[in-house]
């Protein structure tokens, strides 16, 4: 109970909330300008939390995570193209909307959806993640290996259409994880005798580099902007009372869906808001009508979409598994503060834990507002042209990446991995595998040597203890199960 | 896309048989974490150069050598320039160099007027100045300006 009064008293704070507000607004654009992701938002925002309190900056990443989610169906509304890869389900009933002069109606449905669906994701956030990082208060280092193992497994559903290069990707991401010195023993490898690598890759300059540095290089390279036809914003934005009353079943539905699916590591936003449009096509009296425009086609994406977000922290708070890229960066803003995530963080930080769960409702609230009444606002940004866009982020990444700790060496890093990012985006490879392996590679490194220490040698430490034993069959089940369904997929077609 | 991602793996595998080169000299528990992946790496690598002539067709046609002639000349570019930007702004600082910077960018890519290109170019670092310097506290490198930048400090403005 003092905890959440600690809690309380910290989200409430002058500072704390004109956090959100900015958060959020950023995320909006972040979201709303297609070509920009949430994670590239979340990534940029990291090293300006550096000189915060630990509790303002993850505010302020959970209001860019949030919105940016939200402000992607912006543009699925209004330009036919989502904002992010999260807004893609929503074109479909949205644009439509659009099309019969009901923009406003579909924008003020999306704000509301989005805002439900994370409120549903923070309450269930709220009360599993504390009840999971009791429970992983048990885990010695056998534990951690196999929670490692199957963070790692999770690579094989972010492979994409090649799983090859998924896995390559991720072996490449474990190599890299391995310069700096050894967690075990403390022998420098692949140093080249560089203070500056002792520690291995600084996190938060790869993820810049990786999701914010590569997408500049991208926006540049567009040289020419494609003539892009805003729609007005038109008729009432606010839904009719009825009508989010006979909407609510699909609400609730379509959240729990989202924040199960980001409960799950590795499948991410895109695939529930279809999931959940699916089912709501499958539960309505009316299935014909999906697809021409209607409002139940817009609730049932958006409210999933946003329900990933407070689901994706619960991996990520309570074992230290980041579900999806946006997670893996949240890591970062974590780590800069000095804060390990796993069942640790609620013993020793559990204020700021707790402010963190009360915020999210906050910012789910305030982007619905903000999102209903500026809606108008933010369709502004989508004019800013791809080259100064590009130009800015650039530029943001080289300050951020030497902000986190003034040296000059961390932007020759962040360029590193910009380079080595264009050139996966380029082959269509995914970027997500490289950072997982990067965060996990080293933990699971360090639990395994430590395991072995306890079991003088032993590889039976790793099966003789039930949860270590669940951990890797689970691990051995996500490894394979995406292989299987594609192939079940293709044997049915 | 077959032949790029053939090249790809083959560059895979040369990054793997460096890191086995590598931690030739390490102890043999230091050098397994490297070695072991850098073995799946070659295997996996191996594995899609095989299946790129077993399944042609997995992936939709990309013509990467197009893009990295073309878009790719670009990027090619502005990273030389960033390169060179980032060497520069360690002597000569950041409040001078990055108005030059954003301001060849902006013209190489052709982006708008002189005008825009100008404000732009004054006005990004500008922010930038005032967000990470001011309210961020972060002591961005000034180069030969360190000392003019540090008297406005000890006067209270930055």
């Amino acid at each position: 109970m003092d905890v959440m009064i600690q809690a309380i008293s910290i989200v409430v704070q002058p500072t704390n909330l004109l956090v959100m507000v900015l958060g959020v607004i950023f995320g909006i654009i972040i979201g709303a300008i297609p070509g920009l992701t949430s994670t590239m938002g979340v990534a940029l925002m990291v090293p300006v939390t550096f000189s915060m309190e630990p509790a303002s900056g993850l505010i302020l990443l959970a209001a860019v995570y949030c919105a940016s989610v939200y402000g992607g169906s912006i543009s699925a509304i209004l330009l036919n193209t989502p904002g992010t890869p999260a807004g893609a389900a929503t074109v479909i009933d949205g644009h439509e909307m659009t099309k019969k002069g009901m923009s406003g109606l579909a924008l003020g449905m999306s704000a509301i959806a989005s805002g439900f669906g994370g409120i549903v994701s923070a309450i269930i956030l709220m009360t599993l993640a504390p009840f999971l990082a009791e429970q992983a208060l048990r885990f010695g280092p056998p534990e951690y290996f196999a929670v490692a193992v199957f963070g790692l497994t999770i690579i094989s559903s972010l492979a994409g259409k090649n799983p090859f290069k998924g896995l390559m990707v991720g072996a490449l991401g474990l190599i890299l994880a391995s310069v700096g010195m050894d967690p075990v023993k403390g022998f420098s490898r692949f140093t080249f005798d560089n203070p500056n690598l002792l520690d291995g890759f600084s996190l938060i300059p790869v993820l810049i580099g990786l999701f914010s540095t590569s997408q500049a290089f991208i926006l540049m390279r567009n040289k020419i902007q494609e003539e892009q036809v805003i729609a007005e914003i038109k008729g009432r934005v606010i839904p009719p009372l009825p009508e989010l009353i006979r909407l609510l079943p699909n609400l609730i539905r379509s959240s729990l869906i989202g924040t199960g699916i980001g409960i799950i590591p590795g499948v991410g936003t895109d695939p529930a808001a279809f999931i959940a449009y699916n089912e709501a096509v499958r539960w309505s009296k009316h299935p014909e009508k999906f697809g021409t425009g209607i409002l139940d086609g817009v609730a049932a994406p958006e409210s999933s979409n946003n329900g990933v977000t407070g689901g994706s922290l619960v991996p990520l708070l309570t074992l230290g598994i980041p579900g999806n890229s946006v997670s893996a960066v949240f890591i970062g803003g974590l780590l800069i503060h000095g804060l390990k995530p796993g069942p640790l963080l609620f013993q020793k930080s559990g204020d700021i834990v707790y402010a963190l769960f009360l915020s999210l409702f906050l910012i789910n609230i305030l982007f619905t507002v903000i999102g209903l009444s500026g809606a108008k606002l933010f369709t502004k940004v989508l004019d800013i042209h791809p080259i100064v866009l590009g130009t800015l982020i650039l530029l943001l990444s080289s300050v951020g990446s030497y902000s986190i700790n003034n040296n000059l060496f961390d932007i020759w890093v962040m360029l590193g991995f910009g380079v080595l990012g264009y050139f996966l985006r380029i082959l269509k490879a995914p970027l997500a595998p490289i950072v997982l392996s990067i965060i996990l590679g080293p933990m699971a490194e360090q639990s395994f040597g430590q395991a072995l220490l306890m079991s003088s040698g032993s590889y039976s430490i790793f099966f003789t203890r039930p949860i270590s034993l669940v951990f890797l069959i689970i691990a051995v089940i996500t490894f394979v199960a995406p292989f299987i369904r594609k192939k079940v997929a293709t044997a049915a077609h | 896309m077959n032949k790029a991602n053939r090249v790809f793996a083959v560059i895979l595998i040369f990054v793997s048989i460096i890191t086995f080169f590598l931690s030739s000299g390490y102890p043999a528990e230091v050098s397994a974490w490297p070695r072991f992946f850098a073995g799946v790496l070659i295997i996996l690598s191996v594995g899609m150069i095989i299946d790129s002539f077993i399944s042609p067709k997995r992936e939709a046609e990309i013509d990467v050598y197009g893009i990295l002639k073309t878009e790719g000349k670009f990027a090619g570019i502005i990273l030389l320039v960033t390169i060179v930007y980032l060497l520069l702004m360690k002597y000569i600082g950041f409040l001078i160099m990055t108005p030059f910077y954003i301001g060849f960018i902006l013209k190489f890519l052709s982006y708008g007027n002189w005008r825009k290109i100008l404000t732009l170019s004054v006005v990004i670092p500008f922010v930038i100045i005032v967000v990470f310097q001011v309210f961020l506290t972060v002591p961005l490198p000034q180069g030969i300006l360190t000392d003019f930048i540090n008297q406005f400090r000890i006067g209270g403005a930055l």
